[in-house]
């Protein structure tokens, strides 16, 4: 067989193995939701008189399926919205935080790699290795906390009201006039408040790039390319960047690619200590206010998402 | 220095989890109107928390629940994953299909809302996040046994006692579970390092354990309200930053020591 035909061959059967683990995926979400303990008198009379017994359940089930297939998730418990017109009002948001994050990630964590990678076993490196392998254990969600302290509360107070704002996405008087403020003024404003859960969010990961930009930027750098490179008198500069680096990025974005998944996966917890107006606060509101349909939608995105 | 570092740390921590189950009820727990966000001084070493308890004793305390309870999840998912990891890659065939994709959906979930659903589902008493943790990361060491197990099903020392006969039950007694072990324990302890942060994640989000089980999640969340008390989450998160640092860097050590190629 030729080569071609062995890829074509092995995506259709990776895109094959998709089916049962989608199926795995609704069944799990649709049944853990189903089976879980309304506590609210309402909820548990609105899903009582549906769900009589096991049969119900699983024709249910079919249900639901049927309806996902296209887009419906039926309607929020708690304002009775469409549950997917909710999540996708949500969606920029999010979207946002995590390409912020991606890029603070890279341009921070890459270069640390290179010059790690550069200097291998001097003392730079072992210090940069320090410092990362520290970032990498402090919890995110109480750096957070700690940098809006330090950022929101005392540096303002200490140079009279200049610092960060610390939750939310967009400033209260640009949402009221927005009339008076031209585009720069918002953007300005966007940025400073994506700073702080940005750069929160992606301080683990810039550890996990720079160790594998590191790792393989050194492999890269002992290649004979590399010393002809040299040899033919290029600069150290035009060395890294041109030969060294183009050649372990390929790698490096698959890596990356690899990150994404978890990336979305741990939003949760920084746009809930931030206030970020996304799909991860809107999951954590709605598992507080047992609100089924958004959970299980939400669920069932990531999930496809991570997939994907 | 690494190593001594390492020694140093966890000999603190395991002290410290040790002496947390001789606290009293009283030093940690009592209530006082009085005290309430008392800076630190040298009454009280971390200050007051909005009850005025002492946040000396409770950060004790919850760091010692804080690793017990992370340890006891640690070490089902580690007996269930490696279990079912041993089995599957032993067996092989449709046990062995059937487990990866049970893996493969369980692990395409981002963890954590793998374990919000879990949380949500369950009754809220705080042992629900034990069974999270268990049910999120046993995939991810079921799945790194079977590896392991696999390359050493084919080796020939394996191809040789069972060619003199030995029995399925004492080839992998005998020969593969010691030979996994090195695996094994490394996993355990990075684990046991995700596991403790997922715990505390929890208890911050105020879905794990509730206030009367100090843990240093929420702990930190009390602070999250009263941003000028500083210290409210400062000191827990401190520990539980070290907490998190002491065991990345045994699994690294212990990385580097046993098991080079994970």
């Amino acid at each position: 067989m030729d080569s071609k035909g062995q890829v074509r061959n092995y995506i259709l059967k990776k895109s094959l193995f998709i089916i049962p683990t989608i199926i795995g995926i609704t069944f799990i979400i649709f049944f853990l939701i189903n089976i879980s303990p309304p506590k609210d008198g309402a909820i548990r009379l609105l899903i009582s008189n549906k769900i009589s017994n096991m049969h119900d359940i699983i024709w249910q089930y079919f249900h639901w399926l049927k309806n996902i297939s296209h887009l419906d998730f039926g309607r929020s418990l708690r304002d009775g919205r469409d549950v997917f017109e909710k999540i996708t009002e949500r969606l920029p948001a999010t979207l946002e935080l995590n390409v912020a994050a991606l890029i603070f990630t890279i341009i921070i964590g890459i270069p640390i790699g290179i010059l790690q990678a550069y200097k291998l076993n001097s003392k730079t490196d072992k210090a940069l290795t320090f410092i990362t392998f520290f970032f990498y254990s402090i919890p995110a969600f109480w750096l957070g906390l700690i940098l809006v302290i330090l950022l929101g509360v005392i540096l303002p107070d200490l140079t009279n009201g200049f610092g960060l704002p610390t939750s939310g996405r967009r400033s209260l008087m640009l949402i009221l006039n927005p009339d008076n403020y031209n585009s720069f003024d918002i953007f300005i404003d966007r940025l400073r408040h994506i700073i702080l859960p940005a750069f929160t969010y992606s301080i683990i990961n810039i550890a996990t790039i720079a160790r594998y930009v590191r790792s393989n930027m050194a492999s890269v750098l002992k290649e004979d390319y590399i010393k002809t490179a040299r040899s033919k008198g290029l600069s150290t500069t035009k060395v890294l960047y041109k030969h060294a680096l183009r050649n372990s990025l390929i790698s490096t974005i698959t890596f990356i690619a690899f990150l994404i998944p978890n990336i979305i996966g741990s939003s949760f917890i920084i746009e809930v200590v931030f206030s970020w107006p996304g799909i991860g606060r809107l999951g954590y509101h709605s598992i507080f206010s047992r609100d089924y349909p958004v959970v299980m939608a939400i669920g069932f995105i990531i999930a496809i998402l991570t997939l994907v | 220095m690494k190593k001594t570092w390492m020694l140093l740390l966890s000999g603190f921590f395991i002290l410290v989890m040790l002496t947390g189950f001789f606290i009293p009820d009283k030093l940690y727990n009592s209530i006082s109107i009085t005290d309430r966000f008392k800076a630190p001084s040298e009454r009280s070493l971390f200050g007051t928390d909005p009850y005025g308890r002492d946040l000396f004793y409770r950060t004790a305390k919850a760091t010692s629940n804080t690793i017990l309870f992370s340890l006891i999840a640690v070490s089902i998912s580690v007996v269930v994953g490696f279990f079912f990891g041993l089995l599957s890659g032993y067996v092989g065939g449709f046990f062995d299909f059937l487990i990866q994709t049970i893996i493969d959906v369980m692990m395409s979930f981002p963890s954590f809302f793998l374990v919000l659903t879990i949380i949500v589902t369950m009754p809220q008493n705080g042992w629900n996040v034990v069974v999270a943790i268990v049910l999120s990361s046993w995939p991810n060491i079921a799945r790194l046994i079977r590896a392991e197990v696999i390359t050493l099903k084919n080796r020939e020392f394996i191809v040789a006692s069972k060619s003199i006969g030995a029995s399925p039950l004492r080839i992998i007694v005998f020969h593969l579970i010691p030979n996994c072990l090195n695996t094994l324990i490394v996993i355990t302890v990075l684990s046991f390092g995700t596991a403790i942060l997922v715990e505390s994640s929890l208890s911050f989000l105020s879905l794990g354990f509730k206030d009367d089980i100090p843990t240093l999640g929420n702990l930190i969340a009390l602070g999250r309200d009263v941003l000028r008390s500083w210290w409210i989450s400062f000191f827990p998160g401190v520990f539980l930053f070290l907490v998190i640092f002491t065991v990345n860097l045994s699994g690294e050590y212990l990385k580097d020591k046993l098991d080079p190629r994970l």
